[in-house]
């Protein structure tokens, strides 16, 4: 029972059998709590006029990293002898420390405030209602009252440097940059010779290939390095995300991490990069360049979500056209069996194609490892995995297979390296 | 964050209103009664030292029924009235005292502290006197007018509870 209605009846049953007997004594002792009573009634504060401010010291943070707050109360009424100010964190948002919630007296005129950190999860956090609870001397009555101060807080996933990762697109942009073009020009990579030009430089004579011609000059080629179309897919169907132990610590987030890291690497090499969020919708970011585009896709990586979606449920209905025709494509996605000819039909139409997968397996292996037969259980899944791996490899994709507790970094350039080594099926030049 | 007065103030308030109540009993040649109700100031007490929950609210009614008991056996009443009052004082305080030890966070808890002693002692002052005093002035009343005070009593609770409601 609430405080108050214990006071009230307490003196209602006092006041009126004491009547109703005309029993004098038990009025003077219903006395007591019905002054009581009154005095709280009375001096129940009104609605409460409050100017609340919200300070953030950044609307835009990286995953990860604590944001401060300041809430600042100034009471513009009457003198409170009570009052209880809580702020609602929005979800996905935690309090790392200080206190987000304040128990304070305030005069009229007078100001309070209290900071607190927090710590929040990808995501656009909106920070709304501020819950005022003002109360009398006794709080017998008190006054509820949710106080708009709206801000909001964009928390986008965190960027881990990477080395230059080694692509090769078919086509490339016209400017100069670190990819390797695979036409003739200036650059530092020998390419091929052809018939001296009058105004070809020198030293770019191919003297061996004269001597064998006595009559023809020759100059050598270099390969032109170019910047490149770099598109990014993010496979956000819910279907291909698995979740760590006690259904938390998604996968999903891992891909997202790498996908921002990936963006950030082809931007500082000065490529043209956009984005495609494939799963529960499509979400995407036209091709640009520079710390405006970074900022984009970051904005749209931290809004980025797993769903379900009939349609999106395979790779079927990818917007390839999206992107520039012939050029790289990074996909982030843990990959599912079912995918394996839509991929290659897209190695197929001439996209250079790079899978970074998170391994799925491992994940939740790790997550499961108290299982019984988790084991043999992790074994078929590997096998099967493998075999979709090395399907995708014949196509001519690049694979690399992420466990992601290990650096991606290094996952990266080794599984690079190891499959630019190895055998590749003859490409159909165009 | 520690209240300073409060816890003190709590404890004399109990240890007054059990004195009194037990007093009166004892006087009144209700010796069982007496020690239930010491017992009870104990429990509440200890309660309120271990921290425990519900128990001001529960020994706030038990208070009650023993006064209104001890009024029906014809016990010397203003020792009930004050042992009412003492009683009432300190189920405010403690809950008030609970407010601020279960708050993550309280400033100026010295100025909070001070300005809700000084309404409560006041208040209960003020109830404690009034009760006291009504019971030196005896009046007779018809059985009418003790109707309409009924009435008044009930439409003026009526109000109240209506004026509550709005509140919150």
């Amino acid at each position: 029972m609430q405080r108050r209605w214990l006071v009230v009846w307490l003196a209602v049953l006092l006041a009126l059998v004491g009547i109703t007997t005309r029993s004098g004594g038990l009025i003077s002792l219903s006395l007591p709590i019905l002054i009581y009573l009154g005095a709280g009634l009375l001096l129940s504060p009104g609605r409460a006029k409050l100017d609340i401010q919200r300070f953030q010291n950044t609307d835009f943070e990286i995953q990860g990293k604590p944001v401060e707050i300041k809430l600042v109360v100034i009471n513009q009424g009457p003198g409170l002898s009570e009052i209880s100010i809580e702020e609602n964190l929005p979800t996905g948002v935690e309090l790392q420390s200080g206190c987000s919630s304040i128990r304070t007296i305030l005069d009229a005129g007078e100001q309070v405030d209290f900071d607190y950190t927090i710590n929040a999860q990808r995501g656009i956090h909106k920070f709304q209602n501020v819950q005022v609870t003002a109360g009398g001397p006794f709080w017998l009555f008190r006054s509820r009252l949710a106080l708009p101060v709206y801000s909001q807080l964009m928390v986008v996933p965190e960027i881990k440097s990477l080395q230059r990762i080694p692509i090769h697109p078919q086509q490339t942009r016209p400017y100069p940059g670190p990819i390797r073009s695979r036409k003739g020009g200036s650059g530092t990579d020998f390419f091929g010779i052809r018939e001296y030009q009058v105004g070809d430089p020198i030293r770019w004579v191919n003297w061996q290939a004269a001597a064998r011609n006595s009559e023809e000059l020759y100059t050598n080629l270099f390969e032109r390095e170019n910047i490149a179309d770099v598109g990014i897919i993010v496979d956000a169907r819910q279907q291909t995300d698995v979740r760590g132990a006690n259904g938390k610590e998604p996968l999903f987030e891992y891909s997202i991490s790498i996908a921002a890291s990936l963006a950030d690497a082809f931007l500082n090499d000065g490529n043209r990069v956009s984005l495609l969020v494939y799963g529960f919708g499509m979400d995407r970011v036209f091709p640009g360049y520079g710390k405006a585009q970074r900022e984009r896709i970051l904005r749209c990586l931290a809004q980025a979500r797993t769903g379900h979606n009939y349609p999106l449920e395979t790779l079927n209905y990818l917007p390839a056209r999206l992107f520039p025709a012939r050029s790289q494509l990074v996909m982030v996605s843990p990959l599912s069996r079912h995918d394996t000819p839509q991929l290659i039909r897209l190695q197929a139409a001439g996209y250079d194609l790079l899978i970074v997968s998170p391994d799925p397996v491992d994940f939740q292996a790790r997550a499961m490892a108290d299982e019984p037969n988790i084991a043999e259980a992790v074994r078929i899944a590997n096998v099967e995995r493998g075999l979709l791996m090395r399907k995708l490899f014949r196509a001519g994709i690049h694979v690399v297979d992420w466990k992601v507790d290990q650096p991606v970094d290094r996952a990266l350039q080794i599984a690079i390296r190891s499959q630019v080594r190895s055998t590749r099926p003859v490409r159909w030049q165009r | 964050m520690k209240l300073f007065w409060t816890p003190k103030i709590i404890m004399a308030f109990v240890v007054l209103s059990t004195a009194s109540l037990a007093l009166a009993y004892a006087s009144g040649g209700y010796a069982v009664p007496a020690a239930v109700v010491i017992v009870t100031g104990m429990l509440w007490l200890l309660d309120y030292e271990q921290r425990w929950n519900h128990m001001a609210s529960i020994v706030l009614v038990i208070f009650t029924l023993f006064c209104v008991f001890g009024y029906w056996v014809g016990l010397y009443l203003p020792l009930l009235v004050l042992s009412l009052t003492a009683a009432l004082a300190a189920w405010d305080l403690d809950h008030f005292s609970r407010r601020v030890l279960n708050s993550a966070q309280v400033k100026h808890l010295d100025r909070m502290e001070k300005q809700h002693l000084q309404s409560l002692l006041l208040v209960c002052g003020v109830g404690l006197l009034i009760a006291e005093a009504t019971l030196l002035v005896q009046i007779q009343l018809s059985f009418w007018a003790a109707f309409a005070a009924a009435l008044v009593v009930l439409f003026g609770l009526t109000w109240a509870i209506a004026l509550i409601r709005r509140n919150t």
